[in-house]
C-alpha cells in the first residue's frame, strides 16, 4: 500500500464529543481548551483564547461579586447654573472619604468645572462681567458662563450642597466638598453672594469670610469677616469666587471649608485643600471661577462657606 | 474588546460637563453597592444600610433591575433594597401603595414596571409593581397600570417555580421555569395574554440567557443550550445547538451546585456560557458558544476569576469600552482582554486535540507531520508565541483519546519554525495530535496540518 498523506483542517467547528470517535467531523476536534475560532486579530483561525485583566484596578471587597447590572443615568444642571453648565471642561472634584459618610449635609447633586484653555477673557457671569472682576455691591449675580475671544481662560464650576437637617442636630457631618483641583493666590479670592443687592465682597486678603444662608429671591444676610453667620430661613446660599493665577501658581492651593454655625459659634466642619495642577497650564494670565451652592430644606439654614 | 485599567489611586472624576449622559456598572460586592464607569475608580455608595439593620445579603447571588435611574436590589431577604446612580448613594425604598413583595430573589424591569419572583414562601407566583411606579404594590386597582401578581400554569394548577425572568422586549416577558417557559404578550392589566412557549423546557438559573442583537434569545435549559424567537413577528421556536455536538455537557449540568451564566459578546459574536461551580474552591469548566460557525469551545479561567457573576458592559459610547466584564470570587472586575495573553497574570494553558485518525486499515507509521500555524502579525514578538506539537499513536481510537497512547513524540515550535515539517517516525494504527502552549504571556494560533503515513503491515498487537 502507498504512502498516505492525511490533511487536517482547521476545526472551525468546535469540539464535538457526541459522534463516535471513529466518525469525528472534518471540520471539528475531539478535545480542545482555552481557544477559539477567531484569533486575537479577529482572523478565522483556530488559535489560544485573549487573556483577561482587570477592568478596575481596585478589589470591591474581600468576598464574591454577587451581582452586575448596567445603568444609564442622565443628569441636568441644577439650578442656577443653566448657563453656564455644559459648556466648560470638567473641574476634578475630590472623592467624599469614606470615614465621613455619615452625616447632616448629605449629598452633592452636581460637580462641574472650570478650566477653559486661553481662548476668552475669561469666566464670565451672567451679567457679561468678567467672573474675576470687581463687581459693584449690587447687580444680579448668576452662574458664570465662559468667556470669548482670546487673552484669558477661564471656567466655572458649580456644585450643589444640599443641606437635610438643622444646625442643632449633633453627630458628624458629611464633608462632601467640592473642591477646585488648581489653587491661587488667596488674596484673588473674591466672594458673591447670590442674593439681592450685595455683589462681590472682596476679602482683600487671606481673611475667613462667612456668609450665611438666606433666601434666594428674599433679603440677603451677610456676615462680615470673620463673623459667625445669621440664621435664617434660608434655601440656598452662593458663593461664588474666581481666582486669579500664573504659571507659577503651580504647586499652590484653594482650600474650602465647612461650618456650621450654633449661635454664636461657629463649627468647623471640614478642611478640603487642593493644590494646582501642571495641567492647568495657561495663557497668563488666567483665571478660574468656581461657584459653591449651599441649598438647606426646611428649617435648616445657618451653614456657611468659608473660602480661604 | 478592552477597558483601560485605573489604579487604586486615581482620582474620582465626575463625568465632564457636555457628558451629562454616563454609563454605571451596578456591582454589589460583600452586601455593599458599587458605582462603576470608565476614566475612574469603582465608587462606593454613600448611605450603605447599617449591617445591623437591612445589609443586602453578603452570601448570595442578588438580582438587580433599574427603572428610571433606580436601581432595585432583592436578594432573597424580606427587603428591596435600593440605589441611584445619580447620587452615588443608597436609599430607603418605600411603598407607596399596598405591600411590596417579600423573600425575592428574581427582579427585572418590564414595561417600567418591577416585575419580582423567587419569593421562597410562593415560588411560582410573579409580582408587578404598577407601571411606571415601582413603590406601588396595590393590587386592587383595576385601571391598565395597575399592579398585579399572577402565576403560570394551565388552567386549575398550580404554577411551577419560576426560575428566571427575562424582559425580552417591552412588548414581551418571557419567563423562565423548571420545565416549561412562558411568556407575558403584551401587558396582563391592559388586556395581555400569557401563552405557554414549552411544556418541556425549562431553565436551568436565574441568570442562564441572553439575547444578541438581532434578539435571538439563548438560554441554557434541559437538555442543551437553546436558541429561541419568542416574538410572534419573528417567531423561531425553541432550537436546541448542543444536541448534536455538546450533549453531555449541558445534560450534567446542576443549578445547585453551579451557577450558569450567559453572556454575549455582540462584537466577537461569541455567547459565553458560564458555569461557576457554587464553592469557591472548585474551577468551573465554561463554554464558548461561536456563533458564526456554530461550534463549541470549552473555556477555563483561573479560580478567582469566577466568574461569578458577569456583565456585557457598554461604556461611554465608545467601543473601546464595551467590554465582558466577569465578576471573581475575590472581588475583582475583570475583562475579556484581547490585548491580553494571560489571565491576570496567570498562565492560559490551552491546547487544541484532532483525531482520532486512521489513515489505513493497517498499522502505520508516521513519518512526517506538517503544520501551519500561520502568519504573525506586525508587531508581534518572538516572546509572545509559542507552540509544541504532541503526536501519539496506539492500537485503537480509545487508547489515543481518553485513554493511555502506546507511542508519543513531542516537537516545540519557535516563532519562526511556523511552517515546520517534523520527521519524527511514529508507530501505531490510530493517531491523534495535540497542538498545546502553557508558555506564560504566548500564544498559539492553527491554520491547517499535513500528516504522511506509510503502511507498517498488521497490526501485531494483542487485543
Amino acid at each position: 500500500m502507498a504512502q498516505k498523506v492525511l490533511p487536517i483542517p482547521m476545526p472551525l467547528g468546535g469540539v464535538n464529543k457526541v459522534v463516535a470517535r471513529e466518525r469525528q467531523p472534518e471540520d471539528t476536534c475531539w478535545d480542545a481548551l482555552n481557544v477559539l475560532p477567531f484569533d486575537s486579530y479577529g482572523r478565522a483561525r483556530v488559535g489560544q483564547r485573549f487573556g483577561i485583566t482587570k477592568a478596575w484596578n481596585l478589589a470591591l471587597g474581600s468576598t464574591f461579586v454577587q451581582g452586575l447590572l448596567p445603568v444609564l443615568v442622565i443628569t441636568y444642571p441644577t439650578n442656577n447654573s443653566t448657563d453656564g453648565y455644559g459648556q466648560l471642561p470638567p473641574i476634578a472634584v475630590i472623592p467624599i472619604p469614606s470615614t465621613k459618610l455619615a452625616g447632616i449635609v448629605s449629598t452633592w447633586t452636581s460637580g462641574g468645572i472650570p478650566w477653559s484653555t486661553g481662548t476668552g477673557t475669561g469666566g464670565r457671569l451672567s451679567d457679561g462681567t468678567a467672573a474675576n472682576a470687581t463687581r459693584p455691591n449690587s447687580g444680579p449675580g448668576g452662574p458664570i458662563v465662559p468667556g470669548t475671544g482670546g487673552g484669558t481662560g477661564g471656567g466655572g464650576a458649580n456644585n450643589t450642597w444640599t443641606v437635610t437637617a438643622g444646625p442643632s442636630t449633633a453627630g458628624t457631618v458629611n464633608e462632601a466638598y467640592a473642591m477646585l483641583t488648581y489653587g491661587g493666590s488667596t488674596d484673588s479670592i473674591k466672594v458673591k453672594w447670590d442674593g439681592t443687592g450685595t455683589g462681590f465682597i472682596s476679602p482683600g486678603s487671606s481673611t475667613l469670610l462667612i456668609i450665611t444662608t438666606s433666601s434666594g429671591t428674599g433679603t440677603t444676610l451677610l456676615a462680615e469677616h470673620g463673623q459667625p453667620g445669621f440664621y435664617g430661613s434660608s434655601t440656598q446660599c452662593q458663593v461664588q469666587y474666581t481666582v486669579s493665577l500664573s504659571p507659577s501658581s503651580t504647586g499652590t492651593t484653594v482650600t474650602v471649608t465647612m461650618h456650621q454655625t450654633s449661635g454664636n459659634n461657629s463649627t468647623l466642619l471640614g478642611t478640603s485643600t487642593s493644590t494646582i495642577g501642571t495641567a492647568a497650564i495657561f495663557p497668563s494670565p488666567y483665571t478660574v471661577a468656581a461657584t459653591v451652592f449651599l441649598n438647606s430644606t426646611g428649617s435648616a439654614a445657618p451653614y456657611v462657606v468659608t473660602l480661604l | 474588546m478592552s477597558l483601560p485599567i485605573y489604579p487604586s489611586t486615581s482620582t474620582f472624576n465626575i463625568p465632564a460637563i457636555n457628558s451629562n449622559y454616563r454609563s454605571y456598572l451596578t456591582a454589589v460586592v460583600g452586601g455593599s453597592t458599587w458605582f462603576c464607569t470608565t476614566g475612574a475608580n469603582p465608587i462606593l455608595a454613600t448611605n450603605q444600610p447599617a449591617p445591623s439593620t437591612s445589609l443586602i445579603s453578603s452570601t448570595r447571588l442578588v438580582s438587580m433591575a433599574t427603572i428610571f435611574q433606580k436601581v432595585y436590589i432583592v436578594d432573597g431577604s424580606s427587603t428591596i433594597f435600593q440605589a441611584n446612580p445619580s447620587t452615588l448613594a443608597m436609599e430607603t425604598y418605600s411603598t407607596t401603595a399596598g405591600t411590596h413583595p417579600t423573600f425575592c430573589n428574581l427582579a427585572c424591569n418590564w414595561r417600567s414596571r418591577l416585575i419580582l419572583a423567587g419569593d421562597i414562601n410562593s415560588p411560582h407566583l410573579f409580582y408587578c409593581a404598577r407601571l411606571g411606579t415601582p413603590t406601588d404594590w396595590d393590587y386592587s386597582q383595576t385601571d391598565p397600570a395597575s399592579a398585579f401578581a399572577g402565576n403560570l400554569s394551565i388552567a386549575g394548577q398550580i404554577g411551577e417555580p419560576i426560575i428566571a425572568l427575562i424582559p425580552y422586549s417591552d412588548d414581551y416577558l418571557v419567563v423562565g421555569c423548571a420545565h416549561s417557559m412562558w411568556m407575558l404578550s403584551g401587558d396582563p392589566a391592559d388586556g395581555g395574554s400569557i401563552v405557554r412557549i414549552s411544556d418541556s423546557i425549562g431553565i436551568i438559573g436565574p441568570r442562564a440567557w441572553a439575547i444578541d442583537p438581532v434578539g435571538t434569545l439563548y438560554f441554557v435549559g434541559s437538555g442543551g443550550l437553546y436558541r429561541l424567537r419568542p416574538a410572534w413577528e419573528k417567531l423561531e421556536p425553541a432550537k436546541n445547538l448542543s444536541a448534536s455536538t455538546m450533549n453531555r455537557f449541558f445534560d450534567a449540568l446542576s443549578w445547585n451546585y453551579q451557577s450558569i451564566q450567559l453572556v454575549y459578546d455582540s462584537d466577537l459574536h461569541y455567547l459565553y456560557v458560564f458555569v461557576t461551580p457554587t464553592s469557591s474552591t472548585s474551577t468551573g469548566t465554561h463554554m464558548v458558544y461561536d456563533a458564526r460557525y456554530g461550534g463549541f469551545w470549552p473555556q477555563g479561567y483561573p479560580r478567582l476569576v469566577g466568574p461569578t457573576s458577569a456583565v456585557a458592559f457598554e461604556g461611554q459610547n465608545d467601543p473601546n469600552s464595551r467590554a465582558i466584564i466577569v465578576g471573581g470570587w475575590d472581588g475583582y472586575l475583570r475583562v475579556m482582554d484581547q490585548g491580553a495573553f494571560d489571565d491576570d497574570s496567570s498562565t492560559v494553558s490551552s491546547y487544541l486535540v484532532f483525531g482520532p485518525l486512521h489513515p489505513i486499515p493497517m498499522q502505520s507509521i508516521l513519518t512526517a507531520a506538517t503544520v501551519n500555524f500561520g502568519d504573525l502579525f506586525l508587531g508581534d514578538a518572538s516572546s509572545t508565541w509559542n507552540a509544541n506539537l504532541s503526536l501519539y499513536g496506539g492500537p485503537n481510537a480509545f487508547t489515543v483519546t481518553e485513554g493511555t497512547p502506546r507511542n508519543s513524540t513531542f516537537i516545540n515550535y519557535s516563532m519562526d519554525q511556523r511552517q515546520k515539517t517534523a520527521r519524527q517516525r511514529l508507530r501505531g494504527e490510530w493517531f491523534t495530535v495535540k497542538i498545546h502552549n502553557s508558555t506564560n504571556n504566548a500564544y498559539f494560533s492553527f491554520e491547517s496540518a499535513l500528516l504522511e503515513f506509510e503502511p507498517a503491515g498488521r497490526n501485531r498487537e494483542r487485543r
